[in-house]
Order: C-alpha cells, then sequence, then structure tokens
C-alpha cells in the first residue's frame, strides 16, 4: 500500500527485555481500578506475557465505544506490509488519559507499545503511545 | 480390642466433625479486602454425607480442620483473565477472619465472615437513590458456577468471538448492571428508572404493584418490579433476553428471574446491590452478583458511542470473519 512511512529499522521492533519490567508495571497500575477498567475480552485475545513495539502509519481510527481501535499499517522485519490491529478501552476512559477524538488521525506516524496479541496475531492492546509531535500518552492497562 | 477402639474413635471424629459442620453451615455474609472493599456470600452446604463449600453459587475447594479453614477462589479481574485468591482464617463459629493471597502477582489482603441473617418482614420505608453513582466495587467475579450440563457445554464452546457487546449488542441486565461506568438514578413513588452510561440502557422499576405483563416481548434489561422491604429495595426482574453473565459466556436463559436487593448507607454516600440470578436451566444455584457504588455527583454520564464497525474490520485483517460467521449460531 502506497504511503506508509515507517522509520526504517526501528519498526516493528519488538523488545523483549522489557516484558519483565513492563509487565510488573501494568500490574501495579492494574489497582487503579473504576472508569479505568477494561471489562471484556482482553484475556481471550492478548498475551500477558509478550509485550512490545510497533510503529507505522496510522490508517484507520475508530474512537468509539466499547473499545477504541486504530488500524496501523507497519513493514515486519521482512519487508512485508502488515496491517496492526491497535485496541484501547472505552472513550471514557481516553478522555482520562489525554486521548482525545482529534488526538490520533489517519496518517500520523505513531510509535505504539503495548502487549501483543495471542497466537501471534498482528493485534497490540495500547499502553504507550507517542505521537509525531512527540507528545506521549500512557494508558493504565487495567486488565 | 484395638479394632473397637479405632471404631470408638470413628464415631468420635464424625461426631466432632458434625457438630463442626453444624456451626459452620448455611450462608455467610463475605467481606475481603484486597484491590477494593468485594462483598461475597459463602454458602457451606452438607449433601450426601459431605460438606461442600460454594461462593457467589460457585463451588470451591476448601479444607476445614481444627477450626482452620482454607479456601481456594477462582475470579477474573477486568481483562477476563483467570485468577485465584487462596482464603486461610479461623472459624469460630459466629465469625471467620484471615488473610488471603492472590496467587498471579503475591499481593494479599484480608478477609471476614459473618452468618447471614434471614431476611426480616419489615414495612416499606422507602429512601431516596436519585443521583450520579460510579462502581467502586464488582463483588467477588466468580467464573466457575455450579453449571448444568448443558450450560457446561455452552461455557466450553464460548469465545470472545460471541460476545454480543463487541457488536454493540446490549450485554443485558446482570451483566451491564456491574460494569465500571457511571449510572444515574431518578426516583418517584411509583418508579425508579436507572440511566445507565453503558449502552445508554434503561431500567424502569415500577414500584406500582402491577404484576409482569404476560405479552410483552424479552428484552435485555428485562422487564422489573420493587418494593420496599424496610430501606432495602428488592428488585425482581424477568422477560430476558437470554444473555451471558459475563465475558466468560455463562449463559443466563430466557426463564431466568433476577432479584436484586439494594441498600443506601446511612451517609447516603454508598450503595450495596446483592443479585442473585434464579436460572435452573443453566445453574443448579442461584448464581451472586455482589456491587457497590459511590455517589459522584461531579461525575458526567457520557454518551455511549458504540460502532461495531472495528470489531468487523479487525476480524477481516486478521481473517477470522468467516469463523465468525459459522458461530452465529452462538449469537445473543
Amino acid at each position: 500500500m502506497p504511503g506508509w512511512r515507517g522509520s526504517g529499522e526501528t519498526r516493528n521492533r519488538i523488545v523483549p527485555t522489557k516484558v519483565l519490567v513492563h509487565g510488573l508495571a501494568m500490574f501495579g497500575l492494574m489497582t487503579i481500578a473504576g472508569r479505568a477498567a477494561a471489562h471484556h475480552s482482553f484475556a481471550a485475545e492478548f498475551s500477558y506475557e509478550l509485550f512490545g513495539a510497533k510503529e507505522g502509519e496510522v490508517v484507520e481510527v475508530h474512537y468509539v465505544n466499547p473499545h477504541t481501535r486504530i488500524f496501523v499499517a507497519v513493514t515486519s522485519e521482512d519487508g512485508e506490509a502488515e496491517i496492526w490491529d491497535a485496541q484501547s478501552h472505552a472513550i471514557s476512559t481516553l478522555l482520562r488519559a489525554g486521548w482525545r477524538r482529534d488526538t490520533v488521525r489517519v496518517g500520523d506516524n505513531v510509535a505504539l507499545e503495548g502487549f501483543l496479541g495471542l497466537d501471534s496475531s498482528r493485534k497490540i492492546w495500547i499502553s504507550k503511545m507517542t505521537l509525531e509531535d512527540g507528545e506521549v500518552i500512557t494508558i493504565s492497562a487495567g486488565n | 480390642m484395638q479394632a473397637e477402639l479405632r471404631i470408638s474413635a470413628s464415631i468420635v471424629s464424625l461426631f466432632l466433625a458434625g457438630a463442626c459442620w453444624a456451626q459452620i453451615e448455611g450462608d455467610w455474609l463475605l467481606t475481603l479486602n484486597h484491590d477494593a472493599e468485594r462483598l461475597g456470600i459463602i454458602t457451606f452446604e452438607r449433601e450426601q454425607g459431605e460438606l461442600n463449600a460454594y461462593v457467589d453459587g460457585g463451588p470451591v475447594e476448601f479444607t476445614l480442620a481444627g477450626g482452620r479453614l482454607e479456601m481456594e477462589v477462582d475470579y477474573r479481574n477486568a481483562g477476563g483473565r483467570l485468577l485465584s485468591r487462596q482464603l486461610a482464617g479461623t472459624v469460630d463459629g459466629t465469625v471467620m477472619t484471615g488473610t488471603l493471597i492472590a496467587h498471579h502477582d503475591g499481593s494479599t489482603g484480608t478477609w471476614r465472615a459473618e452468618p447471614r441473617a434471614p431476611e426480616a418482614a419489615l414495612p416499606p420505608a422507602p429512601v431516596d437513590f436519585s443521583g450520579i453513582w460510579s462502581r467502586i466495587s464488582a463483588g467477588m467475579e466468580k467464573v466457575h458456577l455450579d453449571y448444568t450440563e448443558s450450560a457446561r457445554l455452552q461455557v466450553d464452546d464460548y469465545s470472545y468471538l460471541d460476545d454480543p457487546a463487541l457488536r454493540c449488542i446490549s450485554p443485558a441486565l446482570v451483566r451491564i448492571s456491574g460494569w465500571p461506568y457511571p449510572l444515574e438514578i431518578l426516583q418517584n413513588e411509583q418508579q425508579l428508572t436507572i440511566l445507565y452510561e453503558s449502552f445508554r440502557e434503561v431500567r424502569r422499576i415500577f414500584l406500582d404493584g402491577r404484576d409482569f405483563p404476560e405479552d410483552l416481548p424479552a428484552r435485555a434489561m428485562g422487564y422489573s418490579l420493587g418494593r420496599w422491604e424496610g430501606s432495602t429495595l428488592v428488585v425482581e426482574s424477568a422477560l430476558l433476553k437470554p444473555a451471558f453473565v459475563d465475558q466468560a459466556g455463562q449463559p443466563v436463559s430466557e426463564n431466568a428471574r433476577v432479584v436484586e436487593r439494594i441498600s443506601m448507607s446511612e451517609d447516603g454516600q454508598n450503595l450495596r446491590g446483592l443479585l442473585t440470578l434464579h436460572d435452573p436451566e443453566n445453574y443448579r444455584r442461584p448464581i451472586i452478583r455482589y456491587r457497590q457504588w459511590r455517589k459522584t455527583l461531579d461525575t458526567t454520564i457520557l454518551e455511549y458511542d458504540c460502532d461495531s464497525y472495528p470489531f468487523y474490520r479487525g476480524l477481516e485483517f486478521e481473517g477470522r470473519l468467516d469463523e465468525f460467521w459459522e458461530r452465529m449460531s452462538q449469537r445473543r
């Protein structure tokens, strides 16, 4: 697909050494309950152990309930174009994290960190998102 | 001679066990402090010469010896992960107290249980529940329940693809009434109305003494009748559409009935809702969900802008759309 941007070799970088550190950090954040809580399907779709990073161009933005999703075009290590399904919480939780309707737009380049999909599925549950202008959105996992 | 002694010892130990069991049989109100205060019901029941234990209607493994109780209670966290807490403590007949440990992260807490008093017949003494309330506790969130055979097959076959919420279909009364988003209560003498942020659901709880209608179609939130027992609002709901108890896919049949006992703290700042699901098609005993809310008048109820498109789009990218269509017989 034309027009996808990336940032060379840092793209599609999975960072296994971060798994443990981030995993523990997220468990700490999980105690923040209430509105920050997810309420379905995380455990059915995502790994609690595999934490990774993906970077690419946003091709679709769905700022909706029950879960917000952005689809991101990522170039794999083999140079293949892949669409990654990046998910997060319901809108009310994202508002509190500073992610508004126009925070991410189609065509933006984003760097994502989060829990990866089970069974090598191309999914990531966003816990940290770095925008083009360097702004960082951090979202408690609540999962 | 030795044989006689052994038999005598067995009789004595049986007698002691019987006395111990008699002390512990029945319902206990459980209060657990872990990541939040959580309420639940422990039931000890003698069945065919054995003592069994249940938490919120689901069976639990336990050991009881010399006034020492240990119990393993499964639950799901908000993301649906199956976890377990070990409760250990002492029983003295009128109170159980102890500590708990969550196996997955080693976090600890405390718990306490007291015999659950039978509901006294009290004259109506309505109180005003009006206001915006935010959930502060979902209760024990017990996962494994006392299934009938057909329910067990359904649970075993469940996939998250069957979750109606992902298609923006209301997750229905049992599940949505415990979701982590705020709700608003409007109240007059004839009706208590609950406006849920989640899925924009509305419940009209009729307080005017009417009966259930016979010719209305089932609906996600059912049809609800309320009455005051003292200052506790008792709500009975029927005419429910088939649904799930939670994200693990435990079924709720169209013949289910739900009873909620809702009460407010004396300072008016907290609500407790003890929900009991009676659904013998699926469960051999009633299922409990015991939730708590706090009054949060500064909270804004947001629009629940739900769109199923990204769910289908995600399945298309993942190559699982056909699998989804093939599962449509599981649809709720």
